[in-house]
């Protein structure tokens, strides 16, 4: 976590000596990981450059916590923005003249505020059992019942959907209980 | 919330209601207050959850929304832009090579010496790093077949294979090899791939080649993992070759190969 407050002040300061340092370390990794997942050297260089930009605009505001060292927290963002991307498609209600009309500015702070609330699920997912953290991500995956029982070993699929009503109750009541949980899931 | 509600709502989202019973349940989205909000926390559960998606943003006319689009406008995240797009170009430029006379006088053996050893390294990582880069074992087509229900030893080789479980995959994948006539190539491509992964440098060229030799219409991706794997193994020359063949045929991923071979270059 050295970095941590070394790197979120080289972004409030603007300082390139730090900046050309934590792009050089980090820069790299981002890059694989979207040159892997259907992107370009573009791609990845603008991902790069919103992530930092969204990372110094929230701290602006909020002096959020970052709990894990800034280089893991920084790729997450990236591979979120990349997922965001190209999942832009399938987008509902927003349609091309909303996003004219709101300009680049006013995506990107769509982004930011969907970076919360996807922190604010992850962080709940965290807090429920083991069990129920490996039943809900095959459930969200959209993975069959019958291959549920399969993977873990359940006896029957009634008890692997009694399984997953009881393991997102529980997600559901910590999600609801959390205190950031109305500002952000009414958005 | 009623059970059946929930349950409802928990089709659409794994996506086995029927046409029919889409277009009833967006009307009632729609029309039901109640039913809406419960549909779309649900919603952004399954899509914030779920690796392969995101979970955007409905309403995007509030506050919050406005208040940070102008700190992303204002002039200190202009400046940052600035800094940050100073820095990537800067990072972009090749490295500029000392002329310093007096030195290359004084050691020019131990220098060339030097020199080639480290080429020789730096060649291998980047023809490693290459390799990583092209290689997107998710561009392969699945192994299994909905519906049915006779697969699920190919389910359990595919979901191995995507966990880069390589070595308990291959024996599976040459077992399937000798029994199916189904998705041939795609296991020939799988069983390639694995045994590359595991360094088995010449069974993997013999695969690729079966496959390529072969009948199959999808015989031709064999020169893409072949060219792959000639870059994994350091051999730059015949990827080189493999991947022009790739493109003056417009092979499959012709144009991946055209970019590789001028990165290669």
């Amino acid at each position: 976590m050295k970095n941590n407050l070394r790197y979120l002040n080289a972004l409030l300061t603007s300082n390139s000596k730090e900046l050309k340092e934590l792009y050089s370390e980090n820069f790299p990794k981002v890059k694989s990981f979207v040159l892997q997942n259907k992107g370009q050297v573009a791609d990845a260089e603008d991902i790069f450059q919103k992530a930092l930009v969204q990372i110094a605009v929230r701290y602006r505001r909020e002096k959020f916590e970052i709990t894990s060292s800034f280089e893991a927290y920084l790729f997450t963002a990236c591979k979120n923005l990349w997922r965001r991307e190209l999942n832009k498609s399938k987008r509902w209600v927003t349609t091309d003249s909303d996003l004219e009309r709101g300009g680049e500015e006013h995506d990107e702070a769509l982004a930011l505020l969907e970076q919360k609330r996807w922190e604010l699920f992850g962080k709940n997912l965290e807090l429920i059992s083991e069990n129920c953290q490996k039943v809900l991500k095959l459930f969200f995956a959209k993975v069959s019942y019958e291959h549920i029982v399969e993977q873990l070993n359940y006896s029957s699929e009634t008890v692997a959907r009694q399984r997953v009503f009881k393991c997102k109750a529980k997600l559901t009541e910590l999600i609801k209980n959390d205190q950031n949980y109305h500002s952000l899931t009414q958005l | 919330m009623n059970n059946p509600d929930q349950q409802l709502i928990e089709h659409f989202l794994r996506e086995v209601l029927s046409e029919k019973e889409k277009k009833e349940f967006l009307e009632r989205v729609k029309t039901d207050h109640e039913f809406r909000k419960k549909f779309l926390f649900e919603k952004q559960l399954f899509e914030s959850l779920n690796e392969n998606d995101w979970s955007f943003i409905e309403h995007e006319n509030l506050d919050e929304v406005q208040t940070y689009s102008a700190l992303f406008k204002n002039d200190k995240t202009k400046e940052l832009r600035q800094v940050l797009k100073e820095v990537q170009v800067e990072q972009n430029k090749p490295v500029k090579k000392k002329s310093r006379q007096w030195l290359l006088y004084a050691s020019a053996a131990a220098i060339a010496i030097s020199l080639s050893v480290l080429s020789l390294l730096t060649n291998k990582t980047n023809n490693n790093e290459l390799y990583a880069n092209y290689l997107d074992i998710s561009e392969l087509p699945s192994l299994s077949v909905r519906g049915d229900n006779s697969n699920e030893q190919m389910i359990t080789v595919e979901q191995l294979f995507k966990k880069k479980d390589y070595k308990n995959a291959l024996p599976l994948l040459e077992k399937a090899l000798n029994i199916s006539e189904r998705n041939r190539a795609t296991l020939f491509l799988y069983k390639g791939i694995s045994e590359m992964e595991l360094k088995k440098y010449q069974a993997a060229e013999t695969t690729f080649n079966t496959l390529i030799n072969s009948e199959l219409m999808d015989a031709p991706k064999g020169y893409w993992y072949k060219a792959l794997l000639y870059l994994k193994m350091n051999n730059k020359q015949k990827s080189i070759e493999v991947l022009k063949e790739i493109s003056t045929n417009a092979f499959y991923n012709h144009q991946k190969a055209k970019k590789l071979l001028k990165d290669l270059e």
